[in-house]
């Protein structure tokens, strides 16, 4: 759907013709749970969470003003939804420490001397939930640009368009989300215990 | 920004398929001859490479669809609620409006009532004042003529004060002589009656019952009330004529001038 489909197929659904807001759902659905599924881990909470998020873009479709791609609209809805959804998860429990973030902390990473390959579900789901906490952990620029990439599916050029920045600081910010992520998981003891420090200079030995 | 740092990048563009051939040229040859950067691949690949996007359970749609449609339903009911509630308000206030001016419209109502009765109240007694006054003149009248003779007879002017004042026959002889004489004591002229009967030869009996008064030329004058004229015109004698002065409404006594 172009951009001129949506905000006609919108204006019908605002006009009353609410059987037009299917089409939205149809086009988005696969942005809107897997962002839901990958920030909670879980399908049915995932699904929970994709309908209400719907039903908020239902009903204050008329707020939208069409700055942004209704994709980029509807998945900010649906992580909001999310992290509500998190946090009265975790209402009791002592919220994450964040990770040091800024452009220019750019450390050297530990690598694992054996890496760490998840062979089976339990250990795909202990990695996916690791990841999940590391991603809470995150700086909100690093939080959003991952979860729009690696969550949401969004394209660099639709992440440039929706947050108004050039392709190559997508890139970059991504790359540096990516690196902080790692870093987490690292330390955290994700990885087996037997960590190879490497470094430039190892890495000019080499 | 070292060298390393600047694949790090190109590492994360080519795991998302954002990469340039050039670009993905360049990288191949710096992973040749950097076993880190190598190691951050295949570290990436493993915490970064399961984000191909699932499809969603297959009745999705339909769910939120249905989600739709019971807000869409559930806000038709809440219109038709407010709609509804605005009627029911709306005759709540008319209905309260008009339980708190109904007291009003009574007492004005009562004020009304109350005017009415003073205006009446007054008129009866500017009528009794102008009775009183009435009476002052015949008084005044009968004093200049020194005569103390009532003018209308008592039993004849007894009935003709019933007619015009509706006052009971159960008020005294005296009263009813008295109102009788002062009221056909206005009646000063010929004119001034009902009609004016002129009778001769034998009086007829329905006079009888009145007083007459003797007047010098040897005639005699009646005044009996105008509601006998139907009795007078069935008399059907050539003694008696009838000349109606005045409609009934404006006098009501007939004056009869009996010439024996």
């Amino acid at each position: 759907m172009t951009k001129t489909q949506e905000m006609l197929t919108i204006s019908r659904v605002v006009c009353g013709d609410s059987k037009s807001f299917e089409a939205l759902v149809v086009d988005n659905q696969k942005v809107v749970y897997n962002l839901a599924l990958r920030m909670t881990g879980n399908e049915h909470d995932a699904m929970d969470i994709s309908q209400e998020a719907f039903m908020k873009a239902y009903t204050s479709l008329e707020t939208y003003r069409g700055d942004c791609r209704f994709s980029v609209w509807l998945y900010r809805i649906t992580y909001n939804v999310c992290i509500d959804f998190i946090r009265k998860q975790q209402k009791n429990q002592t919220s994450p420490i964040i990770y040091a973030n800024s452009e220019d902390d750019f450390k050297e990473l530990e690598i694992p001397d054996n890496r760490y390959a998840p062979e089976n579900e339990l250990e795909k789901k202990e990695l996916s939930n690791s990841l999940r906490a590391a991603v809470s952990s995150l700086s909100p620029e690093h939080r959003e640009i991952f979860t729009m990439r690696e969550y949401s599916g969004f394209s660099y050029a639709a992440i440039s368009d929706a947050l108004g920045i050039s392709e190559g600081t997508v890139k970059s910010r991504l790359s540096r989300a990516k690196h902080k992520l790692a870093e987490i998981l690292i330390k955290n003891g994700t990885f087996s215990p037997s960590v190879r420090q490497t470094s430039r200079k190892e890495d000019a030995d080499i | 920004m070292n060298n390393c740092e600047k694949y790090y990048e190109l590492i994360s563009s080519l795991l998302d398929n954002e990469i340039t051939p050039d670009e993905k040229e360049d990288l191949e040859e710096h992973l040749k001859t950097c076993e880190h950067c190598a190691s951050v691949l295949e570290l990436y690949k493993t915490l970064f490479s399961d984000n191909e996007l699932v499809d969603p359970p297959e009745n999705f749609v339909s769910a939120v669809m249905q989600d739709v449609s019971a807000h869409e339903k559930k806000k038709s009911k809440r219109k038709a609620f407010v709609k509804y509630s605005v009627v029911v308000a709306c005759l709540a206030a008319i209905l309260a409006v008009s339980v708190v001016t109904m007291p009003d419209m009574f007492n004005l109502q009562r004020y009304k009532d109350f005017f009415n009765t003073s205006k009446d109240d007054n008129e009866a007694i500017n009528g009794r004042t102008d009775y009183q006054n009435m009476i002052s003149a015949i008084d005044d009248i009968l004093d200049e003529a020194g005569d103390d003779t009532p003018y209308f007879g008592s039993s004849a002017d007894s009935s003709s004060q019933d007619s015009v004042d509706g006052s009971s026959n159960a008020e005294s002889d005296s009263n009813t002589s008295q109102g009788s004489d002062k009221n056909s004591a206005a009646l000063t002229d010929e004119n001034d009656y009902f009609a004016v009967v002129n009778v001769s030869g034998t009086l007829p009996s329905i006079f009888k019952d009145f007083d007459m008064e003797e007047y010098d030329d040897g005639s005699y004058r009646i005044v009996v009330p105008s509601d006998m004229i139907d009795q007078i015109e069935a008399l059907d004698s050539s003694d008696v004529s009838v000349s109606l002065n005045k409609s009934p409404s404006e006098s009501d006594y007939i004056l009869v001038i009996y010439t024996p």
